[in-house]
Order: structure tokens, then sequence, then C-alpha cells
């Protein structure tokens, strides 16, 4: 949080009376959002796949398996069972 | 405390980014520490008893207890050169990155891990089924397909989240990690690791 936002808020609470230790609460919630691990804002691309990143997976397998099976046919499907089939 | 990880692992899967930025790190490593062991567990020790199970009367297959002890260990072994993978790319490019908050965060890529292993060994214990049936293979391997992306995305995220490595830096560092995962995939084949638990 910034300096000024802080300062706002503060000079907010200075009107009225504020409840005991509500100003020491703030503060301390305001410290410790600050120690969380700050997170640059996102391009639209890294919102699309962080955000929600099995539904973005799912969505990219769909997309790449019919393709593969489309190019491949029935081989396709014996890639993969086919590696794993031997150990 | 259960049905805490639990919570944990469902918001993992749904909206990883808020659980990452968390400040809470014991909950975090408590979480990947959960994670890596119940992997390492069924990857090194239970898939290959239960393979020696199931195929002891149909092909010559020995169980051999130190070679899964290794496995496991090997398992556990791979996490954390992973996560020091990632420490040394911190390193290289000075980037502020603790490796406690290196070992919270990628242990959470660990959910895509933990269902590809059971996808893998169930494949492998019934591959009967799997021959000649196109449906099954398709499906399989679209699922495969879903989990190598998922895990990519946590890789993604752990790079330009948590390391704040972007653009030709994030190349540079792939590569990096790359050749270091592809020693560890290579001696865990020679170990005989189906499963590389990166």
């Amino acid at each position: 949080m910034e300096d000024n936002q802080i300062k706002n808020l503060l000079s907010s609470l200075e009107g009225s009376i504020p409840p005991d230790r509500l100003k020491e609460k703030m503060f301390y919630e305001i410290l410790q959002s600050d120690r969380n691990l700050k997170i640059l804002p996102l391009t639209t691309i890294q919102r699309v796949f962080f955000e929600r990143p099995l539904r973005a997976a799912c969505f990219l397998a769909v997309i790449l398996s019919g393709t593969l099976w489309a190019f491949l046919g029935n081989g396709y499907a014996n890639i993969f069972s086919g590696l794993v089939g031997v150990r | 405390m259960v049905m805490n990880l639990m919570k944990d692992i469902w918001k993992v899967i749904n909206s990883p980014l808020v659980v990452i930025s968390e400040n809470n790190y014991k909950r975090k490593l408590l979480l990947s520490a959960v994670l890596v062991l119940t992997a390492s567990v069924l990857n090194g020790i239970i898939a290959p008893i239960l393979y020696y199970l199931t195929f002891k009367n149909e092909f010559i297959v020995k169980m051999d207890l130190l070679n899964i002890f290794v496995m496991f260990i090997f398992c556990i072994i791979t996490f954390l050169t992973a996560c020091g993978a990632f420490k040394l790319t911190a390193l290289v490019f000075r980037k502020e990155v603790s490796f406690n908050q290196i070992l919270a965060t990628w242990g959470c890529s660990y959910i895509p891990t933990l269902i590809c292993v059971v996808l893998v060994s169930i494949t492998e214990l019934s591959f009967y089924y799997f021959i000649n049936n196109t449906m099954l293979g398709v499906l399989t391997s679209t699922l495969l397909i879903m989990l190598l992306m998922w895990k990519a995305i946590f890789y993604f995220i752990e790079l330009n989240i948590v390391l704040k490595i972007n653009g030709t830096e994030a190349v540079m560092a792939t590569m990096i990690i790359g050749f270091i995962y592809l020693i560890i995939i290579f001696v865990g084949f020679r170990v005989g690791v189906k499963v590389p638990l990166l």
C-alpha cells in the first residue's frame, strides 16, 4: 500500500472516535498484507493461464489432442499408452 | 488439519495464485511436503509393488526392495534438485527469492504430477484394456497432455510470479532449468523411475 493511501486512510479515521486499538489493528493488517508476495500486474495472456490453469490446460489439451488425432489417425491413441505399457 | 489441507489443495486447483501469494509459509510448506511425499510414495513404492503383484504370475518380474527404496529417495531428491534449479536461476538473474519460498510454492505444482503418477500406474497395470482400444487410448493421451500443460502453467507461474523472471530472461532461465531437468530425467530412468517427479 502506498504512503498516501495509508495517510488518507488514517486521516479519514481522525474525525470519529475509533474503537479501542482499531488503528493498531489496521496498521497490522496493512503491514501483514505488504509482507505477502507481491504479484506484478498480469498481462491478459498471463491472466488467462495463471488464474484458472486447469481450465486453460483442459482447453489446450482438447485442441492439441484433436489436432494430433486428425493428423495421426488411430496411431495417435497408441503413442502414449504404448510408451506406458512397457516397463 | 486434514480438512485445511484438502481446502488448500482445492484452492491450488482452482486459483493457485491466491495460495502462492499468501504469507503463510508454514501452511504452504506443509502442503508441499504432503504432496511431494504422497507422489514419491506412490511413484517410488506403491506403483512397483502393485506392478509386481499384478504381473508376477504372467511375466518374469522381480521385486527389488533396495531399488524401491532408491526410487523413493530419488523422487524426493528430484524435488529438491528441481527447487535448487530454480534457486540457481534466481541467483544467476539476481532475484531475491529464498529457497524455502521456492520449496513452498513449487510443491503446489505436484497436484498434476500426482494425478499423472496415478494415471500412468492405472494404464500400466491394466494395459490389456488399452491395447486396440482407440477411445481409451485417446482419452488417456488427452489426459496426459492436459496434465503436462497444467504442469507447464505451474512452471511459468513459478518463473513469472515467484522468481519474477519475464521475457528474454525467462527463455534463458528455461534453458538452465531445462538442462538440469534433462539430467534428472536421464538419471531417473536409469534408476527405474517411470514418471519424473520434477
